[in-house]
């Protein structure tokens, strides 16, 4: 054997340096190695985990029987859920006096007695006025029930307990067990409540037949949001303007609309004429119809007319939709020329741009007369009236709008407006001018300063008193104004962020370049400031969903508004977990999906920014 | 002179085209139409004060507010006026605001520690607890706390450990009463009288001011003996000592003897004496210091992230223990990332306590922004009165906390 290699234990000889590399020790990988390091890496490590573990173990099984295990879903009301939380709870409060005074001594005896013969008679009661109703109860239940009379027992549990006859209560007690035995595996989560009110839930009275007009919208947002949330795709700009024009349509459909009387000119009932249900046209129409029939054949006429009155149809949302949008930008569209014009680098080099300007002021402000304040005493909304003789969809009262679509609109429409509104919050606080930047710092320190609830309250109880008499803005509309101004407020410091982020090589080299402010800041800064501050944009919408819940204390019934009246609904008392706990969950996966979305992007954002 | 060159200087062409001057007019602009707009409003709202027959004025706040409130920590029933019940609304808010913020803090500490453990059972626990907390809505898991507590047994049937009764009335617990001596002390030093009042909120005064006293006096006599010996004496227990007994004992001193008041069951299972903490309180405290101890949690963990590894490891080399590379290292770096968001979360903390008006705890906006709201219809008077009063509280933590910011903030030579 040379020098230079050795004999190892089971007798191989190697050089030195030439035995192949051996695999680590099997303790430190695979799986064991993973529990050893992550697990029981030291003593007090593995004694938490064991005490974890226990913890876990006593918990998990609860929740899983609870949920689960010993969960229930029959039945139209609450009914069965009822008289199984009832039976346990009898089967416990005897347990638990059993335990904690097995002699009855103490103060508990009476009382809890007591209580039990009254719930089992209640129980009683349930039972007989459920099956007066045509109630059907599970096959087990009736077959625990056999010829058991309940209320007897509790009038029987009530003697005992006058007479202090414990053995008898105890006899009792004994009866209920074929029930109490159903009771334990059927007391757990009430499904019944999900699977019977999940249209509640989802609408709250939004009319039934009306609720495609929801469905649509919601796949009218996903479209909109596809735009929104992915760079990569084709057509994106074209995709951006629809979902510009998304919230427009989506109230257009939710509220319902009728065919406006001036756009109406020739639309009456007078079907009858051609004898075609397509063609509803007015007395008007029919004259026209007459002309048509005398020109052409009848057929001919009749296809035309049919053709005609579809398109009709199909076009006048959308003219009702651009007159509603034009309707509030044009006046904001001519100020901005206005102003323009007065900030304009180049302009205002004579006596013309202030003749200009004069003008162009006092356009905007009659625009903003006639467009705005007209729309505003009639309560902003947009020719709804409740009947659709001329045609359109039937008008759904906002006070029937609820439930997950409610929260949905009130969230979107907060989030909305508060982009606009926080951009501009955010330029006039970075502003030199110094009015404009007090009165914005002011705006957004004030509203930060004070809780929602407060400017909800503001918004409920002080609007109609702000505006002209007699106006009476509906209660959406009070709530969606106050969600707007408050998260306009948290908008604009996330905006703020963003116009700080950006180095201020971008300002100067923009103005080096000659362009105006307004150039600057739509060309330049905000294309770059509103990329970076997307996740936190994310994050304030979040925060915003969340914070719809408070609409409730004003009297709205969004989604946790639904789950609230669910429990004082006579069929579905004593249902409050599982109302409560079915509202967080819908409010954790929609949460929960948004928070990833932002991480995702932050983390996309930051490899974008370190490349 | 080159008039050609500048062929409008003078005229009021080049005047308008000077960017000052139009910023003074957009600045001119501004004012006008706010003005405007205020003017317009204030015009709506008297016209519509008149129309509707509204009363204004501060008149109501001396009249009597003619309902009493199921939580109050100074005297009141029906008979008190509309401002003493601003007053009331007002402690009910700091109050509950002050002990949320105090365990919330505990809390989120606690569970953002634990989020960094390297026992991956233990960090995830606290991952999904801070998830799950943060994704639901506070007035969501408030109703949820609440119909749990409503589903305890009630008062005469309560659970009972150590004279503490919990039932679906809130809790009964002994209360500290003047004067019923325990018998331990045969002596009588205390001259505080049998009611509690003003003297004995002297009291508490004077002994917490001695005892943060006391506490920085024995953090700056620890520090010069370190410096003069080398030696760090036991601070952190000694201030414990300086800033929990000290204050007890003073207040010992003043209100001896002080005895228990303890709730006793009668024979109709009701509770006689005590005191009670009613349901909606301890709701509202138990859902605040939860969801904002999830949020407090991430400030932690990013807070201690943000060290950078190496002054730890350089802490290590220079041979100080685990503890003290914690304490005088990582906490003091740590601090700086997690105090200003930190103090957003008691700001939000204090904010979000208005959601009690939704399961009827006292607060000022349950009282004053609710009932007094709907008994004198006077909107604008309550709700600004309400606003003002988040107003200056939001405006002293934030002033408290950035005094303490500047106080830690990295000097930089």
């Amino acid at each position: 054997m040379s020098d230079t290699s050795r004999k190892l234990v089971d007798g191989t000889v190697y050089e030195v340096g030439s035995h192949p590399d051996l695999p680590p020790p099997a303790a430190s990988t695979g799986i064991v190695g993973w529990i050893r390091a992550n697990l029981f890496s030291s003593f007090l490590n593995s004694l938490l985990t064991l005490v974890v573990l226990a913890g876990l173990i006593l918990v998990v099984p609860g929740i899983y029987n609870w949920s689960v295990g010993s969960a229930t879903s029959h039945g139209e009301t609450n009914a069965t859920c009822d008289i199984a939380d009832k039976t346990a709870f009898v089967q416990t409060k005897w347990d638990r006096l059993n335990v904690e005074d097995p002699n009855f001594k103490n103060r508990t005896y009476k009382t809890l007695i007591a209580g039990m013969g009254n719930t089992v008679r209640a129980l009683g009661e349930i039972v007989e006025k459920g099956e007066r109703l045509g109630n059907t109860y599970p096959e087990e239940f009736v077959t625990a029930l056999g010829s058991v009379d309940l209320v007897a027992i509790g009038a029987a549990i009530d003697e005992a307990a006058a007479a202090k006859d414990l053995n008898a209560i105890d006899l009792q007690v004994q009866k209920l067990a074929p029930i109490a035995d159903w009771a334990n595996d059927n007391k757990g989560f009430c499904w019944t409540l999900i699977k019977k009110r999940a249209n509640y839930f989802a609408f709250y009275r939004y009319d039934k037949d009306q609720q495609w007009r929801v469905w649509l919208v919601w796949g009218l947002l996903a479209l909109a949001l596809i735009p929104l949330l992915f760079e990569k795709i084709p057509y994106r700009k074209e995709g951006l303007l629809y979902s510009l024009a998304f919230p427009f349509i989506a109230f257009v459909l939710l509220l319902g609309y009728q065919i406006p009387s001036g756009l109406n000119f020739i639309a009456l009932n007078a079907s009858s004429y051609l004898g075609n249900p397509l063609v509803s046209w007015g007395l008007a129409g029919s004259a026209i119809a007459k002309i048509f029939t005398n020109l052409f054949s009848f057929e001919i006429s009749a296809a035309i007319l049919s053709l005609a009155s579809a398109v009709y149809y199909l076009l006048s949302p959308i003219l009702l939709i651009a007159i509603f949008i034009l309707r509030l930008i044009a006046p904001l569209v001519v100020g901005w020329f206005v102003l323009r014009s007065l900030f304009n680098r180049n302009g205002g080099a004579s006596m013309v741009s202030l003749v200009r300007f004069g003008i162009g002021t006092f356009i905007a402000l009659l625009l903003a007369y006639f467009c705005w304040f007209d729309a505003a005493e009639t309560g902003g909304n947009l020719m709804v009236s409740d009947s659709i003789a001329g045609g359109g969809l039937s008008h759904v009262k906002t006070a029937d709008w609820g439930g997950l679509m409610l929260t949905m609109v009130i969230g979107i429409t907060g989030i909305i407006a508060s982009l606009p509104l926080g951009i501009v919050l955010a330029l006039g606080r970075r502003s030199k001018l110094r009015i404009i930047s007090i009165v914005c710092v002011g705006f957004i320190e004030f509203v930060r300063a004070v809780p929602l609830i407060t400017i909800l309250f503001m918004a409920s109880t002080m609007l109609p008193l702000f505006g002209p008499e007699g106006w009476n803005p509906d209660k959406l509309m009070r709530a969606l104004v106050g969600v707007a101004l408050f998260s306009s407020a948290y908008m604009a410091e996330v905006i703020r962020g963003g116009l700080q982020a950006l180095p201020k090589g971008q300002y100067e080299g923009a103005q080096s370049m000659g362009l105006s402010y307004w150039k600057m800041i739509y060309l330049v800064v905000l294309p770059q400031a509103l990329r970076i501050v997307i996740p936190g944009i994310v994050n304030t919408f979040i925060g915003l969903f969340k914070d719809t819940t408070l609409v409730i204390i004003i009297g709205m019934k969004d989604l946790l508004g639904a789950g609230v009246s669910s429990t004082t609904n006579a069929n579905w008392q004593g249902l409050d977990y599982e109302a409560y706990i079915t509202v967080a969950l819908i409010f954790f996966i929609f949460c929960f999906a948004m928070s990833r979305y932002s991480i995702w992007l932050e983390d996309k954002l930051k490899k974008a920014t370190t490349h | 002179m080159s008039e050609k060159g500048k062929s409008t200087s003078g005229s009021i062409g080049a005047w308008f085209g000077d960017e000052r001057v139009r910023g003074k007019i957009a600045q001119g602009l501004v004012i006008f139409f706010l003005l405007l707009l205020v003017s317009f409003l204030v015009h709506n709202t008297s016209q519509n004060i008149d129309s509707r027959g509204i009363k204004t004025g501060w008149g109501f706040l001396s009249q009597p507010a003619g309902y009493d409130v199921l939580f109050k920590i100074v005297e009141f029933d029906s008979t008190y006026s509309h401002g003493r019940i601003f007053f009331v609304g007002i402690l009910n808010t700091l109050l509950v605001s002050a002990i949320g913020i105090v365990l919330a803090t505990f809390l989120g500490f606690f569970v953002g520690v634990l989020r960094l453990s390297n026992n991956w059972l233990v960090s995830k626990i606290a991952y999904v607890y801070i998830d799950i907390i943060r994704n639901i809505p506070l007035l969501v898991q408030l109703l949820l706390w609440y119909s749990i507590f409503l589903f305890l047994p009630k008062i005469q049937e309560s659970y009972t450990a150590f004279s503490f009764y919990l039932s679906n009335a809130g809790v009964n617990m002994p209360a500290p009463s003047i004067g019923a001596s325990t018998g331990l002390m045969p002596f009588n030093v205390g001259f505080l009288p049998e009611s509690m009042g003003w003297s004995a909120f002297l009291v508490v005064l004077i002994a917490g001011a001695v005892g943060f006293f006391s506490t920085r006096w024995v953090k700056n006599w620890g520090k010069r003996k370190m410096e003069a010996t080398g030696e760090r004496p036991p601070v952190v227990l000694l201030s414990l000592i300086t800033a929990i007994l000290v204050p007890i004992l003073i207040v010992l001193f003043f209100a001896w003897p002080i005895g228990l008041d303890l709730p006793k069951a009668n024979n109709f299972g009701r509770l006689k004496g005590g005191t009670t903490v009613p349901a909606e309180f301890l709701v509202l405290l138990l859902g605040l210091t939860i969801y904002t101890s999830a949020f407090i949690a991430e400030i932690v963990r990013s807070g201690i992230m943000a060290v950078s590894k190496g002054q730890t490891e350089a802490a290590s080399s220079l041979g100080l223990k685990k503890s003290w590379t914690l304490n005088l290292i990582v906490i003091p770096q740590a601090m700086r990332v997690i105090v200003p968001p930190l103090t957003s979360q008691y700001l939000n903390l204090t904010k979000n306590s208005s959601l009690a008006v939704a399961i009827g705890y006292p607060d000022i906006v349950a009282t004053i922004g609710g009932t007094t709201l709907n008994q004198t219809g006077q909107a604008i008077e309550c709700i600004a009165m309400t606003m003002l009063v988040y107003l200056v509280i939001s405006l002293s933590i934030s002033t408290v906390m950035n005094i303490y910011n500047r106080r830690i903030a990295l000097v930089e030579r």
